[in-house]
């Protein structure tokens, strides 16, 4: 049954909107949290595995100094209180990916507490997120769904568990309730997670990549009449994996929640899911006793001790934050607020840096990536990162147009082909023997025919008018299949008409 | 007697000096204790599992190794063989933590201690019964066999380690490792008249102990000489880094302190009686033999003095709220999905993930290890955590400050090891609460992280051994050797030889 | 919540040994006060941090040896969702 929508700009000014988001990132850690098994994305199932990851009898955890050491440094970005003292906690559930049936995370004693991320909006206001904590816990294993449709768990015969993900350090960013975002809280929490992912890859400490659930989103939304009331009920939607769908999930939930409490229906407190297929989150289950994990100390762990001497050897390696970053590269690049902003929120800006960094010059790599290469990858609805170009082939077109071997218009050409999979520019250039005509032969001899096609033009051009250079050209590039430079032919037509 | 039967009954330290002197050789003595395994064990049934293929080629491996003169720096113990609680995770032999759910299972991994008993070159005879998950003080909730106590086989051997104290007792092994949560090493030497040491708790690394209660549990010596235990203590003992809760220390000198010991000169050292660990509810014949062997430290010049430890009485309801609920969270993982046994449900029922994991888990585990799951499991829910689980760590505090207030007046703390000489089979069983209060004197060093230890004290009126327990600050776990060790010279000196020369070995005799 | 498939007669029977456990659990109720920490190990000790280098794990076929159901290399569950 399909929910009842309000119209999002009535559900906002009727209803008070509150969000929360509570985030996890995967660490690129060498090993495990708690053992030293090698990770690696895509490995053979079960391959990754030591004792302690697989939870047989007797192992026991021991905590990874890098673990700790990202957490600290993500701490320190988040402007969080790192604690002396922190400590893990078992959070007890049965499930076939767990492989002791219950996580170790950090419960009344994580290691960051109370921070806050200061996100720029479109309009170039800065929004504070506060930050209620960030944790230090692993990660699950993965399970494969045999006999439903789509390998879904729903209908499913049987799983395939792979325990290779189990033991995989994650942090939770966890935000307290975010209030005072209105129209603009979609907007406000698409910020705020593009610019955790900006931290975090700035840190180096998670690839980051939410296509891969490197970084994926738990979306809290509640609805309360003014923000003079209470909070009101939430709906948990779980485990969103894309910038968009947790755009598009607080706008939809605050659109259903508003239609339902317009009704006189109250919120349940239940977990949903995103589904991108509907573009609608749907009902989950209620929270029901079997949520009481019964949190306690692990055992098996003692309190994790982190001195001040520690906390500034790890400020000491904390590298550019993103903003400073972005200014910096603002002034480098020459660039205005707004042709800035839209870098950003093409999430350009890497791309941009790396296609500099390969040798293009920034105006050219920028035009690129917002331009030609942008389209392409909004009409297949992925990122940027995800188009299958890399920054190395954006820059050797540019060092192309640079050296004269190629026009713009045959660089278009260029970058369809490597977009289209037909190899490298190199590679594209060569199989369609797009080359500039320099033969000033043949190009003088295309002009002669196009002066002498069209006489108007010629006795304009002599009398000074030079408005229709652009016909001859025209005429010139059609001969020659787009091959010649404009400004070879520009300079001949000149010649032409002086001479 | 033959040669054999002789060999069996020397102290390990004793087989070990044979070994050095090439008298005898790790093989002939773990053919010895292999011999007297298979005479003993219709009777006994302390045992398992018998490696005996795999304990004869680490003889081997380690007589070839002598005869090179490759075993500088081994410990002393080298090519002594031992017995192994089935609690502990052995590669390649078979550990079931002698439970339903786990039988069959054979671990790609060794246990931290086990590792150095293999590297010391001591042979594993076998893995030892036990209560299942060591959960029991009597060893009859194995779900495999009844071990009996070799005093007296209507009797058990007290629990959770009656395998390794019997197998020890019985001269099957002469040597052993337990766990002890709390009691379960102690309180079976009380029973068998044998020897067990608790070690403070971080001493010996867990790694590879399967779990009951985390932050009690602990691998320690089980023996029929203090001497014994220490040498056995300094093999196994010392920092682990793939154990969080392992002590960043060597190992404390308890070999030294215990052949200091058996000087029996304790002038200067002071000896607390514990006042809230007697009287009510001990066995008469329990005191006296307790009080005898007090009279002996002081007549080596000990001087002994009354102790309170005020919250001791509490320490037992704190106990049975900690162990379960860490026993409910570390036994999550038998769940039929890695290892071990797996029940579908009946046609009936859904065939799935979480009813699997029930239908395998009640068929899996016994009734006492439920009883115990089902206890924490409440312990630990978002309604009782305060009350039960939080305030049972505060009786931890308390017991801690406790022991720590004593050992400022005092060097070593003494009581009877339990209140009782080792029940009928049946006797207890059915009443739960009558069993946990046989714990009552073994449980604070395990709540108070100390180390303890059991040594016989002599007979009851019934012919079954006492045992007396002495506590020590944590980390000084060399302190209790020294008064352990002049006490058990002194007392043998009374004895007129150690105390199983009154023991009964039918299965010796025809060996 | 401990996922154990008890019998009726479990049921009653553990009711009543776990009343008779609650009143010994009085006890450290009366005892633990507002003033008192709680102490989780029981040796005062902080964490040693691992340094983050990867030691050889186990192949796949220990992995699973123990395993009751697999396939794949992979541990089979039943179906998940009810």
């Amino acid at each position: 049954m399909a929910d009842k929508l309000m119209k999002f700009s009535e559900a906002v000014k009727k209803y008070d909107p509150v969000i929360g988001l509570e985030t996890h990132v995967e660490l690129s850690t060498n090993t495990k949290l708690f053992c030293p098994a090698h990770v690696e994305f895509g490995g053979e199932p079960n391959t990754q595995l030591t004792p302690v990851s697989l939870g047989l009898p007797g192992s026991l955890p021991v905590v990874n100094k890098a673990a700790v050491d990202y957490a600290i440094k993500l701490g320190l970005a988040l402007h969080c209180e790192i604690n002396e003292w922190s400590q893990f906690a078992r959070k007890n559930y049965f499930y076939p990916d767990m492989p002791r049936d219950y996580q170790i995370s950090q419960y009344d004693k994580p290691t960051n507490g109370n921070g806050y991320l200061d996100v720029e909006l479109d309009d170039g206001t800065i929004f504070r997120v506060p930050i209620e904590r960030a944790h230090i816990e692993d990660d699950a294993g993965k399970n494969t769904h045999i006999g439903g449709a789509d390998g879904r768990i729903e209908g499913a015969d049987h799983s395939l568990v792979d325990y290779n993900r189990a033991g995989v350090p994650l942090i939770e960013i966890v935000t307290k309730p975010i209030e005072g975002v209105g129209a603009r809280a979609a907007e406000i929490a698409g910020a705020y997670m593009r610019t955790l992912r900006d931290i975090v890859r700035a840190l180096n400490i998670s690839h980051a990549r939410m296509e891969q659930g490197n970084m994926r989103a738990d979306v809290n939304v509640s609805l309360r009449p003014s923000p003079d009331d209470p909070f009101g009920t939430r709906s948990e939607t779980k485990n969103v994996n894309s910038f968009r769908g947790i755009e598009k999930t607080i706008t939809y939930e605050i659109r259903r929640q508003a239609a339902r409490l317009d009704e006189g229906k109250e919120i349940l407190q239940e977990t949903r899911h995103w589904d991108e297929s509907t573009q609608t989150t749907a009902g989950g289950r209620l929270k029901t006793d079997a949520d009481d994990y019964r949190y306690f100390p692990d055992p098996d762990l003692v309190m994790l001790h982190i001195t001040k001497e520690h906390i500034d050897e790890m400020k000491a390696q904390m590298p550019e934050m993103p903003r400073e970053r972005r200014n910096r590269l603002k002034a480098e690049w020459g660039l205005s607020d707004l042709q800035m902003r839209d870098i950003i929120n093409a999430d350009a800006l890497d791309l941009i840096e790396e296609t500099v960094k390969a040798g293009a010059k920034a105006a050219g790599a920028r035009k690129w990536w917002l331009g030609e290469i942008a389209r392409a990858a909004n009409a297949k609805e992925v990122s940027l990162e995800e188009m299958p170009i890399t920054p190395a082939d954006v820059a050797e077109v540019e060092k192309l147009i640079a050296a004269g071997k190629l026009n713009d218009k045959l660089a278009k050409k260029t970058v369809a082909g490597v977009l289209a999979g037909e190899g490298t520019p190199a590679e594209v250039v060569k199989k369609h023997g797009y080359q500039v005509v320099e033969d000033t032969g043949a190009i003088e001899k295309a002009v002669d025919d196009a002066l002498a096609a069209n006489p108007d033009v010629f006795e304009k051009l002599k009398s000074g008018n030079m408005k229709p250079m652009g016909v001859i050209i025209g005429a010139v590039m059609k001969a020659t299949r787009g091959q010649a430079d404009a400004k070879a032919v520009t300079k001949i037509v000149m010649a032409k008409v002086k001479g | 007697m033959t040669d054999a039967t002789e060999l069996v009954k020397l102290s390990a330290a004793e087989m070990a000096a044979k070994i050095r002197n090439k008298e005898v050789s790790s093989r002939e003595l773990t053919e010895a204790h292999l011999a007297v395994i298979e005479k003993a064990e219709p009777t006994i049934d302390a045992f398992l599992k018998v490696a005996a293929d795999s304990a004869l080629a680490e003889a081997d491996a380690f007589d070839a190794k002598n005869a090179k003169g490759e075993t500088e720096g081994l410990p002393e113990l080298a090519g002594v063989p031992i017995a192994i609680k089935d609690m502990i995770v052995t590669k390649g032999i078979e550990t079931t933590a002698a439970s339903k759910i786990l039988e069959g299972w054979v671990p790609p991994y060794d246990a931290t201690v086990i590792s150095k008993i293999k590297a010391a070159g001591m042979p594993i005879l076998g893995k030892t019964n036990l209560d299942e998950f060591a959960q029991g003080s009597s060893t009859e909730h194995s779900a495999f066999k009844t071990t009996k106590n070799p005093w007296n086989t209507e009797h058990v051997p007290g629990g959770s380690g009656g395998g390794s104290a019997s197998a020890v007792g019985a001269f099957e092994a002469p040597i052993a490792l337990g766990t002890d949560t709390g009691g379960s090493i102690r309180q079976p030497g009380a029973f068998t008249g044998t020897v067990g040491v608790k070690p403070t708790y971080g001493g010996v690394s867990r790694f590879g102990a399967i779990a009951m209660a985390s932050s009690l549990d602990q691998i320690g010596p089980v023996s029929r000489t203090v001497l014994d235990a220490a040498l056995l203590h300094e093999v196994i003992g010392g920092h682990d880094k793939r154990d969080s809760t392992s002590i960043p220390r060597e190992v404390p000198p308890v070999v030294a302190a215990a052949r200091e010991g058996l000087k029996m000169d304790l002038k200067g050292v002071k000896v607390g009686l514990i006042k809230e660990l007697g009287g009510e509810g001990f066995q008469p014949d329990v005191e006296a033999r307790f009080n005898e062997a007090v009279e002996t430290l002081k007549g080596m010049g000990a001087e002994v003095v009354e102790i309170s430890c005020p919250h001791f009485p509490a320490a037992l309801g704190a106990y049975y709220i900690i162990m379960p609920s860490e026993v409910s969270s570390n036994l999550a993982r038998y769940d039929g999905m890695r290892y071990g046994l797996r029940v579908m449900p009946p046609a009936d029922v859904p065939q799935t993930a979480a009813n699997m994991m029930a239908y395998t888990r009640e068929a899996g585990f016994g009734d006492e290890v439920k009883r115990r799951i089902i206890l924490g499991t409440y312990a630990l829910s978002a309604g009782y955590y305060d009350a039960w689980y939080g305030s049972a760590q505060k009786v931890r505090t308390l017991i801690i400050e406790d022991f720590k207030k004593a050992f400022e007046q005092v060097d070593v703390l003494v009581s009877p090891t339990a209140p009782t000489t080792a029940f009928k089979f049946g006797e207890k069983t059915a009443d739960p609460l009558t069993m946990y209060l046989g714990d009552v004197a073994t449980i604070p060093a395990n709540m108070g992280g100390v180390p303890a230890m059991s040594i016989p004290a002599g007979l009851s009126d019934e012919g079954l051994p006492v045992g007396f327990q002495f506590f020590a600050p944590q980390m000084q776990d060399e302190k209790m050797y020294k008064p352990a060790a002049a006490l058990e010279a002194a007392l043998e000196g009374k004895w007129g030889g150690p105390v199983w020369n009154d023991l009964k070995t039918p299965w010796l005799d025809e060996a | 919540m401990a996922r154990i498939a008890l019998t009726d007669d479990e049921i009653t029977r553990l009711q009543g040994e776990l009343n008779v456990i609650a009143d010994s659990i009085n006890e450290v109720q009366k005892v633990a006060g507002d003033d008192v920490e709680p102490t989780a190990n029981p040796v005062p000790l902080e964490a040693y941090l691992r340094p983050d280098v990867a030691e050889t794990p186990l192949t796949q076929a220990e992995a699973l040896a123990g395993g009751p159901k697999t396939e794949a290399g992979m541990f089979v569950a039943p179906r998940i969702q009810e």
